[in-house]
């Protein structure tokens, strides 16, 4: 198995995806949708890793249970809405289609950048390409990274509450705003953590 | 002389009338290693990060002083310029890092140091051969190992070429192989070093000098305590395996206070977490008799408290009375308000913390949220208290005043584990060692 599209330039292949989804947005054809979303899936099985393909297919998942509420919706809310509920007309039904399979193209564009993009070379790429200063470059690969301790200090922090004798439901907010103090800390001890190793604003790339 | 520090007086904010550190003199000979102590609390971090030009460029206020490295002064050098003479290495090692791996991180200092892209792989390289960590290069931070983390940010500062490095507590949460073998590795770089750690014991052999910030005694660790005999087993755990760390067989009398010791990574934090429902296992947990298994998270925790390997992460309030007050609150639902207030009063004086009622718990020292830590557990009626690390940046002191408090609550009935990597400790004051 190929494994092209990791080795395609990010910062091109992010220009790409976003022209393509900003064309995709003022376009309205059932076929262009269809063709996106197979091209897509195509591409991904090609050129990425089975375990990405595998993913993408899982990601798919609760994107087919969107698009089928969309279809729904698009059938007895949409074109002929004066029609009563319950009768299906054509362009209803095509409507529906349309609203159902944008959804799928829009995802399938999603994924096949997520999953086949290293977010280091991507703000590396910027860098180069787009001239991204370095503050906002190492800023979001900073914060990039530190997503898995988040959800990790999350759970530190539903414990804590559970430690202590402290109610906390599952939508509590709570734990959440204990998460979110720990992570103001955490980006000032970054922070000066980079200055230590020389980080400098406008120093060399 | 490398690095020398003249009458330096700090504080954090501009209106307060005390300075954290007044008038404080320092110089490092070059090529050594010396130690600085000192009572938590006492300003050597804070001294640590004026040292390393990081303060006052991100917080506080130099009131007086400078600090030159042969003669140049290190707060007028932006960070790259800086970085050749003086760095640091802090205590988190999940902190250190702003990329996902080390080969990443290494590209980065190279970067920040204006080293062109062709050159850096060879540099990587020739660094990670030098300092043997060839294996960690590839991997994810996010699955090393403290002591693995710490190797890699003296890696850092090793393709940096700092001639002075800065250690702030850097071994805090590792074991003491791994700080013996980063010790091996600064020697190895032949750099002068100022090192705030309280445990001196793990420097033997490798430091030159000893400077103490506040002129109290870094070299006392004859710890002593009167332990009384234990009661009969109240947790046991037979046949225990976390995933694929297997347990010898324990129990853990009424009234008794057992010690384990062991690598990191050997399963310290995981048992702790497996007996507070969080891990699942296999083989048998019993608690008074009855199996834990299944067992309500309510009722486990009504008897059985934990104060984390992190400080930070036991807090749930924003002042230092307030997070104390919650426990009291909590165990003494019957009493009025004022009673709960005085109490929440007087377990702050029994620790020192009553001077820092209205600060929030994470501009305390390391030390004081782990004293604060602590004692928002024992604030609590439960009969079992597991402590993570609880002596770790603490000094002779705070550690002896904590442990005698911690054996007295054990004489009323209270069963307590920790972990330490402090073998005096664990002498002195477990009734059981448990070595993983």
């Amino acid at each position: 198995m190929f494994n092209f599209l990791s080795k395609i330039n990010p910062f091109y292949k992010f220009v790409f995806i976003i022209v393509s989804s900003t064309i995709l947005t003022f376009l309205h054809f059932l076929w262009l949708n269809v063709a996106v979303f197979g091209i897509c899936l195509l591409l991904l099985f090609l050129g990425a890793p089975s375990k990405q393909f595998l993913k993408a297919l899982k990601f798919l998942i609760p994107v087919s249970i969107l698009a089928f509420s969309l279809f729904m919706s698009g059938i007895h809310f949409g074109v002929d809405a004066s029609s009563e509920l319950g009768s299906v007309s054509f362009e209803s039904t095509q409507n529906g289609l349309n609203m159902s399979t944008r959804v799928f193209a829009f995802a399938s564009l999603g994924l096949l950048f997520a999953l086949t993009t290293d977010s280091h070379a991507l703000i590396k790429s910027m860098q180069k390409e787009a001239k991204l200063p370095r503050k906002f470059a190492y800023g979001m690969l900073c914060a990039v990274n530190l997503l898995p301790y988040m959800k990790q200090e999350y759970q530190h922090a539903r414990l804590a509450f559970l430690v202590r004798g402290e109610r906390i439901h599952f939508f509590s907010l709570k734990p959440i705003f204990s998460m979110l103090v720990h992570c103001f800390q955490w980006s000032e001890t970054l922070s000066i953590a980079m200055f230590s190793k020389g980080f400098y604003e406008d120093g060399s790339i | 002389m490398s690095l020398s520090a003249t009458n330096i007086s700090f504080k954090y904010f501009k209106d307060t009338n005390t300075n954290i550190i007044q008038h404080f003199n320092l110089s490092l000979e070059k090529g050594k290693i010396t130690l600085l102590t000192g009572k938590s609390g006492c300003g050597k971090s804070t001294l640590a990060y004026i040292l390393a030009g990081l303060y006052p460029e991100n917080t506080g206020f130099l009131e007086s002083g400078e600090v030159l490295f042969e003669g140049q002064n290190i707060h007028a050098l932006t960070p790259n310029e800086r970085v050749p003479y003086v760095t640091m290495m802090f205590q988190n090692p999940d902190l250190q890092f702003c990329m996902t791996n080390l080969n990443h991180e290494l590209a980065f200092c190279l970067e920040n140091i204006g080293v062109p892209e062709a050159k850096m792989p060879a540099l990587i390289q020739n660094a990670v051969r030098c300092l043997d960590i060839e294996h960690l290069l590839g991997r994810s931070f996010y699955t090393m190992s403290g002591g693995e983390k710490q190797k890699c940010a003296l890696c850092c500062i090793f393709v940096l070429r700092s001639q002075c490095i800065i250690l702030d507590e850097a071994f805090a949460n590792i074991d003491g192989e791994s700080a013996r073998d980063i010790i091996a590795m600064l020697q190895k770089m032949n750099v002068t070093v100022l090192a705030i750690d309280h445990n001196i014991s793990l420097w033997d052999g490798a430091y030159d000098n000893i400077i103490s910030m506040d002129g109290s005694d870094a070299n006392k660790n004859a710890f002593s305590a009167h332990l009384h005999p234990a009661g009969e087993d109240i947790l046991t755990a037979e046949h225990l395996s976390v995933r694929d760390i297997h347990y010898p067989k324990m129990s853990f009398q009424k009234g008794s206070i057992s010690a384990i010791l062991g690598k990191s990574g050997c399963g310290k934090t995981t048992f702790f977490h497996t007996l507070i429902g969080q891990n699942k296992y296999k083989g048998k947990l019993t608690l008074k008799g009855q199996t834990m298994k299944g067992l309500r998270k309510k009722t486990l925790f009504s008897q059985c408290g934990i104060v984390f390997q992190n400080p930070a992460n036991q807090f749930l309030a924003l002042n230092v009375f307030d997070e104390i007050l919650v426990s009291v609150k909590r165990w003494h639902k019957e009493k009025d308000e004022d009673w709960q207030k005085e109490k929440t009063l007087a377990l702050l004086d029994l620790f020192q913390l009553k001077k820092y009622l209205h600060y929030s718990p994470y501009l305390l020292s390391q030390g004081q949220q782990r004293r604060l830590a602590v004692l928002s557990m024992i604030a609590g009626e439960q009969e079992i208290l597991l402590l993570d690390e609880p002596t770790y940046g603490q000094d002779f002191e705070n550690i002896s005043n904590m442990m005698k408090l911690l054996v007295e609550k054990a004489q009323h009935g209270l069963t307590i584990i920790f972990t330490t990597h402090n073998e005096h400790v664990a002498q002195a004051f477990a009734h059981q060692i448990i070595r993983l």
